[in-house]
């Protein structure tokens, strides 16, 4: 009887948990975080099919570092960004970058941008520690910033890079609909560059 | 009582998610179009290695092919994704193609430069082969939930379900014939 109910009561946590986990944000696994804020470079190239007189790239700094995003979360700053130059992009290097282009082909096709993470290592209290992660871009795809109007086959730049830089901050996707991780976006639809409660719960969680 | 613990616990940890990309969802009209072929085929072997810029992990699966639906391609293939694990470096990459030896797969296949192909459309243009406790094989899709999808037309993304695998490729040969490429 005694067993019976201990395996009740764990069933019931676990439950617990995935219900969690189906309703709100998830973490990366392992669950890992930076050492310190990381400083994100966004390539200084900007991005070319972006007509908002920048090419985009000051909008895309801004929107990482917004109060709107990652820092106003309530865990305070997250993330800095600086625009700068990315050519010596490589995985690994301990350097974040959003590069505009695909310097490796990585990112053709159907790929709009595509987030490296994976350099994590344990810490001695048994935490992982993230030391690189590195975003880049298709250049085969048309893109938006805010500051122009957007087609209607263009992806806003802001809100699909706020959410790479969530994966690199160590989220996982949620299954909030209207949540910046939410996985799922369509075209013109710039929402993601906001965080929702349910991102800022997760960071406040992991930060 | 245990195995349903055990299940539950495996399915819980199974269900964790990775790190992600941003692709735009493509369906199998547009996986025809953007593809050489599409082969039924067993992994046989796959290696990581540091692409030759030393920038980036790379993954190349040699793959047996058992069945051509579409198109041509050789009695082997050999398929690279990016991501792998190198001497312990690993890069995660979601929503990239993933293989492992043994592995039976059906693969929309672009052609790439020396002999060496890609997946169409990354996860969208794979789908493992597996079977149920009756035999009965199934193409499953290999989109995993670490993958950030957009769409073009505005409407919600449905992910892809399970198909009987007989179904799966008919459906693949008839959008092939009626669009050219497989003629009557």
């Amino acid at each position: 009887m005694k067993t019976r109910i201990i395996s009740l009561s764990v069933l019931f946590v676990i439950a617990c948990l995935m219900a969690g986990s189906v309703s709100a944000y998830v973490l990366l696994s392992p669950r890992r975080t930076w050492d310190s804020d990381p400083n994100v470079r966004v390539d200084s190239r900007g991005q070319s099919t972006i007509t908002d007189g920048d090419l985009g790239r000051s909008r895309t700094r801004n929107a990482i570092v917004s109060s709107n995003a990652w820092n106003g979360s309530g865990a305070g700053t997250v993330v800095n960004a600086t625009v700068a130059s990315v050519a010596g992009w490589r995985l690994g290097d301990g350097i974040p970058m959003l590069n505009f282009r695909d310097p490796e082909g990585v990112c053709g096709g159907n790929c709009l941008a595509a987030t490296f993470t994976g350099f994590f290592t344990q810490r001695s209290n048994g935490t992982f520690r993230i030391f690189d992660a590195d975003i880049v871009t298709s250049t085969g795809r048309n893109w938006a910033s805010a500051g122009e109007a957007c087609s209607g086959t263009e992806f806003f730049i802001e809100g699909v890079m706020v959410h790479e830089v969530g994966h690199l901050l160590g989220l996982g996707h949620s299954n909030v609909s209207g949540a910046t991780m939410f996985p799922t976006v369509s075209t013109c639809n710039n929402g993601p560059a906001s965080t929702a409660a349910d991102d800022e719960a997760a960071i406040r969680d992991l930060y | 009582m245990k195995r349903l613990l055990i299940a539950v616990l495996l399915f819980a940890l199974a269900a964790a998610p990775m790190a992600a990309s941003t692709f735009v969802a493509m369906r199998t009209p547009e996986l025809i179009a953007d593809s050489q072929a599409a082969v039924q085929g067993q992994v046989l072997k796959v290696h990581s290695f540091w692409s030759p810029s030393g920038r980036i992990v790379v993954t190349e699966a040699l793959v047996r092919v058992e069945e051509t639906i579409f198109g041509d391609a050789p009695s082997i293939v050999r398929v690279q994704t990016f991501g792998g694990n190198v001497d312990g470096f690993i890069v995660e990459a979601d929503g990239f193609p993933k293989f492992e030896a043994g592995q039976r797969m059906v693969l929309f296949l672009s052609p790439e430069k020396d002999g060496v192909a890609r997946v169409t459309g990354y996860q969208f243009g794979q789908f493992h082969v597996q079977r149920d406790k009756a035999g009965v094989e199934f193409a499953v899709p290999a989109l995993d939930l670490g993958t950030n999808v957009v769409t073009k037309d505005g409407k919600p993304f449905a992910r892809p379900q399970a198909v009987r695998l007989d179904t799966f490729k008919d459906r693949v040969r008839e959008t092939a014939r009626r669009s050219g490429r497989i003629e009557n």
